[in-house]
């Protein structure tokens, strides 16, 4: 009883209630809503207990309590976060006659602890002896002690969380007990913009990502990776699996815009990005979807808002958590070039003289049997230039957390460490990150706190990846990586004076061009927050984020750079003279934002609930860079600026803007029945011209809550526990374009030579558009969310038309203006339509819990304008464009037909002339226009490069302990567009030939669709055309997990208090026909190619203490 | 209900923003209301014409490029995106580079040339200065549009700079841009000096607008007075020729000759101010140096006579002999060309990495715009690049001389000069040819003396002569080897319209040929 009584006092807090004639049930209620607590009692207890009149001005819990029961036959106590209401017991007055009963048996001490299926400590259970009095609360650990317990009596146990249970003692005194959780979908707190709402309340669509319990234990680098296949509506697309570029791109119901399309995403408040957040500091991420939830953030809305919450500390025991795990990665799809030298050679002849009979071979036969019949592989290799750059990965993360709190502070603390080391060699990243969140009372009408995070990012990798995958076809597998001979390195070049003299070693760039960068970020947030009336709260938040990224690009010097011919042990490219060289870049961003709401929420009688917010915001950004570049350095070791020795030059810029907005809410509810609410803002930016600084962004909702109404309770329709319907209608905005566009600028550095000085020379470069303004996207959305079968089943439904005006496009622009870049002009609207749906069912089967969940997004994208005359043809290649009733960014290009079979085919087939005469073996297109010629108007729409399904699936099963989980995600009805070094049936000597070619038309194989291989310039085959287009669709097992608590009677005896092991494979099966890299990529051509995704397997442990 | 609104309404008064918060300004950048104010800014502002033509490879960043879609050169097949499909007769109205490329590099040099000369007026400068960079601007832009004579034949002339949603105007025809040309080139005339002191060195001259005009009064064969303005440019008296045939290629100190009316100025290293024509033109023998884009062929080095005797050598009295093939031959052979037996940089040519191997190669490497001396990186060679020299004005007047009057003694006279130049030294023409005969002796004698220059590929479509240089050509390498089989149809005197600037404006039709 001591300890209920510190604990009580620990956690007191005050009352404020007056009120006269009323149920105690409602005392209790308004108790708890001011306190948090929940009471628990029998109602037949307190069904004697009348109406009561109470007087409660800013008292103590505990005197509330003694308060309102002052007079009645009822008792309390507080148990954790439970107050538990019982009759007092009365002392009968003793009388002579003893009992005659015999005596009980003695009473039993029982010791217990109680976890989730997650194996997780479950505090503030109840605990209590059925038909008794006695009771008990779990403390944080989950750890309960009843004393003088009937042996045989049976134990309750109840919670806001978990579904109640019991269990006959039976004369245990030991309980090890794993409790479900609570299907409280009802309860559920969404985050939304500038507050929080009860789901069951939102009249707009607002997708919520459940961070602690689904993402536990993934490898995840970035929180954006995070969002893959949980959430309906979001696209994700991890573009890279480059250490430290973990970032993917998140597109929420399609592409909007022809600008930047990225969601905005606010941490705690303040707009950031997702890889500024350490992924194990994440308590909530809420996706605000359509324009009534989102149009609170107005003019940067219309991609969809992200708002992410961290954690914070609690009141109670300190709670220190440790997760680490370590694993390895492997690529998931790499290009296979022919590696025989021998079947090389015989190939390049066989094109070459295909290409022209005349034609002398390239490789003579003496050099083939010389590789035919070598041994030496040293002097005769046949490498795979794909294995010598690309190797296992690994990884590995530690972190550990801290949270803490007492009646007046709060805090969490965490630290994080991770390491990834990429497939491709020389590649690296490290991340340290720390956190400090922190809450503290001032006094009770006062609160104020602080966040503060921080990372330091350090990635190693060769200069540049991107470029170096695509080079790395430019070389053959007749030249040796590397030997080291007599301690001395050298890289190889050709092996025969046959092979290309232009054929280079990847290797050697990877290892002697190096692009080590530094990412410092640190944030700073402080807030206070009075509560100025009853019902008013005016909070104030100021942030600052700085973030200071620098890189280096070296390059060594000297005789390492040679290539060598080993077989006649000399150089066959000589580079000695090339001197050293240092490029170095700092740029810096500060980012400040204040903005301050006020919150007023009334209840005018019982039925009408009223909550109104008003905000102001001011965002300040300004970022700017410094580089400067020397050469001719004394040794490979002093890559600073100050050691280099000629030609040293420097440059720098910056640029501002700013942000100024003025937003509120009115949410209205009648009986929770009737929902209505409106949102607007009013932001001014500087990205316009004065006369076009503001705009103004309204959106409204509303919902019906039918399962409230009488007659439907009435109907008897008891598995049904929630049936909402909702609309809304709002208008957002985009303003995402760069500084200064609506300005006439004068560029500097368009200098020139006089007398043998420079000159500065100044011009316009890009004509200028004062009259651009906002982008407005109106979205229309139509949507329910169902709760059925006692909570078990959770559904929701969207249907969504999102409308973009005005979309700020630079029109392609005649020469006749100089050539100048065009500016920007309102021209485009561009639609998205679509629906989405997803469910979540759990259940459980005797000691076996289940959960299922999957989600659904169809999305139709379509240019309803676009004034540009003729058609935007666009792309790395001219594969794509802007036209009015395609997708944006459609491919387009010419329609493949298979390939010309014989000279007959080719003279019957329309005249094909786009680039060069026509041979057996080249593709054929076909006469769109039917007029006989082939050219720039037989192109046609190719297919799309958004998808038009977005889906995600998981499965989760639990026993004892042992959870197994699996996540699927996937995109259909996508295109991509693959063609590039690695991909091509355009030959050159000295570059690789990639496999899948080797089925390419010949004389000896007419009947290939794969155009033939030549090293003519015939263009007419890579002209942009259906062949290159490949389905980009692709099922993902995006992570398979299987996690395992130990019982808690095996840590009883320590210090730990929870101990989870677990083994996770992320991305380990794909499921595509796309012949690329990987089909997750993000950009459209392919043709700058990113390091591929990787499959990553680890081993991790969870454990707190 | 009245605290709440008071609330309110301190709140906002509290929290609102200021107006000048929204208005922000770059650093790095001038805006249009605080620039063209002083001389400084005209300056500045003639400065980025003149930037124009160092910088778009185009103009002429690369220009000799076009020699390797003459008989003089061949493209390395590795390059073979741009002008090697134009020697392949593939020339398209959707080609980006060159055709779309040039178009646009052209027009911004006259966009920047009419920005200038729309603003200078009101500049409150020095009337003298004002008048020489109006002059300046007035040339640059002229020499724009005969450059855009040149290829895509009439183009519409603008007079200034377009305001967005302005219409477009549709072409305007070849003889009224080279009127056009003529006459900016007399009015700028007015207003340039003959020469310029050493801090201004580079900048236009009077020399410049006539010999500008001379070309372009050439290119619209008005012969008579194409002879007048090369005429005008001789009696200014201020060039001759320059002896160091070689090293006016090659070496920064025969910068700025004696020979020189108009070149572009670089100066490297690290000024962000180098040519990159030695970065492509060099040799492949390291991988961050030269990129060995084209090649002179064997036709052009069987088109160097033999010193001797002033004979072509498939003439049997030439003195020339098969084993020693290249000895005893006109001198601007290995002044413009590096062959077997020479040296490069003091590397034997067998040392030289010229793909020997890979068939790939014709075997000998261009001398002319190549750096002799390391130090410097790629595309960061010091080297000016010549437009105009007093070689070109002899050799015009003469072509128009002989033209317009026939093989008289000044057209001899003229050609003599240029062959008996210091260092070259070639037996003078033999007298008594006809007009014809004169007429092919001149055209041999720009071949060889501009070989690698640029110009050759726009004399042969002037000429007339290019299909039948160009049509059928088998090209081969220095074994004999085929390398490639060329095409020149009729359509290809001009380039088409780039197909991208039809699509915007409407008005501008296609050159016959490309539709």
């Amino acid at each position: 009883m001591a300890l209920l009584q510190v604990n009580a006092k620990g956690l007191s807090q005050n009352v404020t209630y007056s009120a006269k004639h009323v149920s105690l049930e409602k005392v209790f209620s308004v108790i708890k809503q001011q306190t948090g607590y929940v009471f628990f009692y029998h109602s037949r207890d307190i069904a004697g207990a009348g109406q009561v009149d109470v007087r409660l001005k800013n008292v103590p819990l505990e005197h509330a309590l003694e308060e309102c029961l002052k007079g009645q036959p009822l008792t309390w106590s507080i148990q954790g976060n439970t107050i538990v209401i019982s009759k007092r017991l009365v002392v009968a007055p003793s009388s002579g006659a003893p009992a005659v009963e015999p005596p009980p048996p003695p009473p039993i001490t029982v010791h217990g602890r109680l976890v989730n299926q997650r194996g997780e400590p479950l505090a503030g259970v109840t605990v209590a002896v059925k038909g008794g009095k006695n009771m008990a609360s779990t403390n944080e650990n989950g750890e309960f002690t009843l004393k003088d317990v009937d042996a045989a009596a049976t134990l309750q146990f109840s919670g806001v969380s978990v579904e109640s249970y019991e269990t006959r003692l039976n004369g245990r005194t030991e309980l090890n007990l794993t409790l479900t959780a609570k299907f409280n979908r009802l309860n559920e707190v969404v985050i939304v913009g500038y507050g929080t709402q009860k789901k069951v309340n939102l009249s707009g669509a607002v997708a919520t990502v459940n961070y602690d319990q689904e993402l536990q234990n993934r490898p995840i680098t970035d929180v954006s990776q995070a969002l893959s296949g949980m959430a309906s509506g979001i696209s994700v697309s991890q573009t890279t699996g480059q250490p430290g570029h973990g970032g993917a791109v998140l597109r929420i119901r399609g592409v909007g815009t022809l600008n930047d399309a990225n969601p905005l995403v606010l941490i705690d408040g303040v707009v950031s990005s997702l890889n500024n957040i350490n992924p194990n500091d994440v308590a909530s991420i809420s996706v605000l979807k359509d324009a009534a939830s989102a149009s609170i953030y107005g003019s940067r809305a219309a991609n969809g808002v992200i708002l992410v919450t961290t954690r914070r500390g609690k009141e109670g025991k300190a709670i220190v958590r440790y997760n680490g795990y370590a694993g390895f990665e492997k690529g998931s799809h790499l290009f296979k070039p022919v590696t025989d030298y021998v079947t090389y050679m015989k190939m390049m002849n066989g094109i070459n003289k295909a290409d022209n009979p005349a034609n002398t071979d390239l490789f003579k036969q003496a050099t083939i049997d010389a590789w035919q019949n070598a041994t030496d592989r040293t002097l005769f290799p046949n490498t795979n230039w794909i294995d010598a750059l690309f190797d296992r990965g690994s990884v590995t993360n530690h972190n550990l957390s801290i949270s803490s709190g007492s009646d007046k502070t709060n805090f969490y603390l965490s630290m994080g460490y991770q390491y990834e080391k990429g497939i491709m060699q020389a590649t690296d990243a490290r991340k340290y990150s720390l956190r400090l969140n922190l809450d503290h009372k001032l006094s009770s009408k006062i609160k104020v706190g602080g966040n503060i995070a921080a990372y330091y990012n350090k990635i190693n990798e060769p200069y540049d990846v991107t470029t170096l995958i695509y080079y790395s076809a430019n070389s053959t597998p007749g030249t040796t990586p590397y030997l080291v001979k007599n301690g001395q390195l050298m890289y190889g070049g050709r092996n025969t004076d046959d092979e290309s003299n232009n054929v280079a070693n990847p290797l050697q760039y990877m290892r002697t061009w190096f692009y080590p960068q530094t990412q410092q970020y640190s944030f700073g947030k402080l807030f206070g927050q009075w509560n100025i009336l009853k019902d008013l709260v005016w909070d104030v938040n100021g942030s600052a984020e700085l973030s200071n990224n620098g890189y280096k690009q070296y390059k060594l010097a000297g005789a390492i750079q040679n290539l060598w011919n080993f077989q006649k042990n000399q150089i066959t490219v000589n580079n000695a003279n090339v001197p050293s060289v240092l490029l170095q870049s700092s740029s810096n961003n500060v980012y400040l934002t204040l903005y301050s709401t006020l919150h007023y929420t009334h209840n005018f009688g019982e039925d009408h609930h009223v909550s109104a917010l008003a905000g102001t915001s001011r965002e300040y950004s300004n970022g700017g860079n410094f580089s400067g570049s020397i050469q001719g350095f004394p040794g490979n070791n002093t890559w600073e600026l100050n050691a280099g020795l000629s030609q040293p030059k420097v440059t720098g810029s910056s640029s501002a803007n700013t942000l100024s907005s003025y937003f509120g809410r009115v949410n209205y509810d009648y009986k929770g029945k009737y929902i209505v609410e409106g949102n607007l803002r009013y932001d001014g930016s500087s990205h316009f011209a004065p006369a076009n600084h503001w705009g103004v962004f309204p959106a409204f909702s509303a919902a019906w809550r039918l399962s409230e109404e009488s007659f439907f309770k009435n109907a008897g329709l008891s598995f049904v526990d929630d049936i909402k319907i909702r609309g809304s209608w709002g208008k957002l905005g985009n303003q995402n374009i760069g500084n200064y566009q609506f300005m006439n600028l004068y560029s500097a550095g368009q200098n020139y030579i006089f007398g043998n000085t420079l000159s500065a020379g100044l011009a316009p470069t890009k004509l200028s558009n004062p009259n651009i303004t906002w982008e407005s996207t109106t979205t229309s959305d139509v949507g329910t969310d169902i709760v059925l079968l006692h909570q078990r089943l959770a559904l929701t439904f969207d249907w969504y038309d999102r409308r973009t005006n005005d979309i700020l496009v630079q029109l392609p622009l005649s020469s006749l203006y100089g050539g100048l870049t065009a500016p920007y002009q309102n021209v485009g609207i561009v639609q998205n339509k679509g629906w989405e749906i997803s469910l979540n069912y759990r259940d459980k089967v005797g000691e076996l819990t289940y959960s299922v969940s999957g989600n659904l997004t169809q999305n139709t994208n379509t240019v309803l304008h676009f004034q540009g005359n003729p058609d935007v043809i666009q792309g790395t290649g001219n594969n794509s464009v802007i036209k009015q009733g395609l997708p944006i960014g459609a491919l387009y290009g010419y329609v493949a037909a298979g390939t010309f079979k014989n000279q007959n085919d080719i003279d019957k087939w329309a005249k094909q002339k786009l680039s060069g005469s026509n041979k057996p073996g080249d593709l054929k297109y076909m006469d769109i226009k039917q007029d006989g010629v082939i050219n720039g108007s037989d192109r046609a729409y190719l297919g799309s490069v958004i998808p038009k399904y977005t889906y995600g699936f998981s499965a989760e099963l639990g026993y004892k302990g042992v959870v197994l989980s699996a996540l699927f995600q996937g995109i259909g009805g996508v295109k991509r567009y693959l063609s590039n070094l690695w991909f091509t049936s355009a030959i050159r000597p000295g570059r690789e030939i990639n496999s899948y070619f080797l089925n390419a038309w010949s004389a000896a194989n007419p009947n290939s669709n794969i155009p033939r291989l030549t090293t003519d310039n015939n263009g007419d085959n890579t002209q942009a055309s259906s062949f290159w287009v490949q389905n980009g669709s692709f099922l993902r097992l995006k992570n398979l997990q299987l996690a395992y608590t130990l019982p808690a009677k095996w840590i009883k005896n320590s210090f730990i208090t929870g101990l989870q092991f677990y083994a996770n494979a992320t991305n380990p099966v794909t499921w595509t026909k796309y012949p690329g890299l990987d089909p997750e990529t993000g950009n459209y051509t392919d043709y700058q190619m990113e390091n591929p995704n990787v499959k990553i397997f680890t081993l991790g442990v969870n454990a707190s203490f | 209900m009245k605290k709440l609104l008071f609330i309110t309404t301190i709140f906002f008064a509290v929290t609102g923003c200021t107006k000048s918060f929204l208005n922000t300004t770059p650093s790095d950048q001038v805006s249009d209301g605080s620039f063209w104010q002083s001389d400084a800014d005209a300056i500045a502002g003639i400065t980025a014409v003149y930037d124009q033509m160092q910088h778009a490879y185009q103009i002429y960043g690369f220009i000799p490029e076009t020699d390797g879609i003459t008989p003089n050169g061949w493209i390395w097949s590795g390059y073979k995106n741009g002008y090697s499909a134009i020697a392949e007769g593939n020339l398209l109205p959707t080609t980006t580079t060159p055709v779309a490329d040039k178009w646009t590099q052209l027009y911004n040099g006259i966009y920047k040339a009419n920005l200038a000369m729309e603003k200078i007026p009101a500049v409150n400068m020095d009337g003298t200065l004002k008048n020489r960079l109006l002059g300046e601007a007035r040339f640059l832009r002229a020499l724009f549009y005969y450059n855009l004579a040149d290829y895509y034949g009439g183009v519409p002339i603008l007079r200034h700079a377009l305001q967005l949603g302005a219409p477009l105007p549709g072409r305007d025809s070849l003889a009224d841009v080279l009127k056009f040309v003529e006459d900016e080139c007399d009015s700028a005339a007015l207003s340039l000096p003959v020469s310029y002191g050493g801090a201004d060195v580079g900048r236009a001259t009077l020399g410049a607008a006539l010999t500008l005009k001379c070309r372009a009064l050439l290119l619209g064969k008005e012969y008579d007075k194409a002879a007048a303005a090369a005429m005008k440019v001789r009696s200014l008296g201020k060039y001759n020729l320059y002896s160091d045939y070689a090293g006016m290629f090659t070496n920064v100190s025969a910068e700025n000759n004696s020979e020189v009316i108009f070149d572009v100025q670089y100066a490297a290293p690290g000024l962000g101010e180098g040519s990159p024509m030695d970065g492509l033109m060099a040799p492949l023998s390291s991988f961050s140096k030269g990129w060995d884009q084209i090649f002179p062929t064997q036709d052009l080095v069987d088109a160097y006579e033999m010193q001797a005797t002033g004979l072509p050598i498939t003439d049997p009295a030439s003195g020339y002999d098969p084993a020693h093939p290249y000895d005893g031959r006109d001198p601007r052979m290995d002044y413009t060309l590096v062959r077997p037996g020479a040296t490069w940089k003091g590397i034997p040519y067998s040392n030289l990495a010229i793909g020997t191997g890979g068939a790939n190669y014709l075997g000998y490497l261009p001398r002319k715009h190549v750096l002799t001396v390391d130090g410097f990186n790629w595309g960061d060679s010091p080297l000016n690049f010549i437009v105009f020299r007093y070689a070109d004005i002899l050799l015009m007047y003469a072509e128009a001389q002989n033209e317009a009057v026939g093989p008289d003694a000044s057209v001899y006279a003229a050609i003599d000069s240029v062959r008996s130049r210091t260092g070259v030294n070639m037996p003078a023409i033999a007298a008594g040819k006809s007009q014809d005969e004169m007429r092919d002796i001149i055209r041999h004698e720009r071949r060889i003396e501009f070989a690698f220059e640029g110009i050759y590929y726009s004399d042969i479509r002037r000429w007339g002569i290019a299909k039948s240089l160009m049509d059928g050509r088998v090209i081969k390498n220095i074994n004999g080897q085929q390398l490639d089989v060329w095409h020149f149809a009729d359509a290809l005197y001009h380039w088409p319209i780039p197909q991208a600037e039809i699509d915007l404006n409407p008005k501008l039709t296609q050159n016959q040929g490309y539709n």
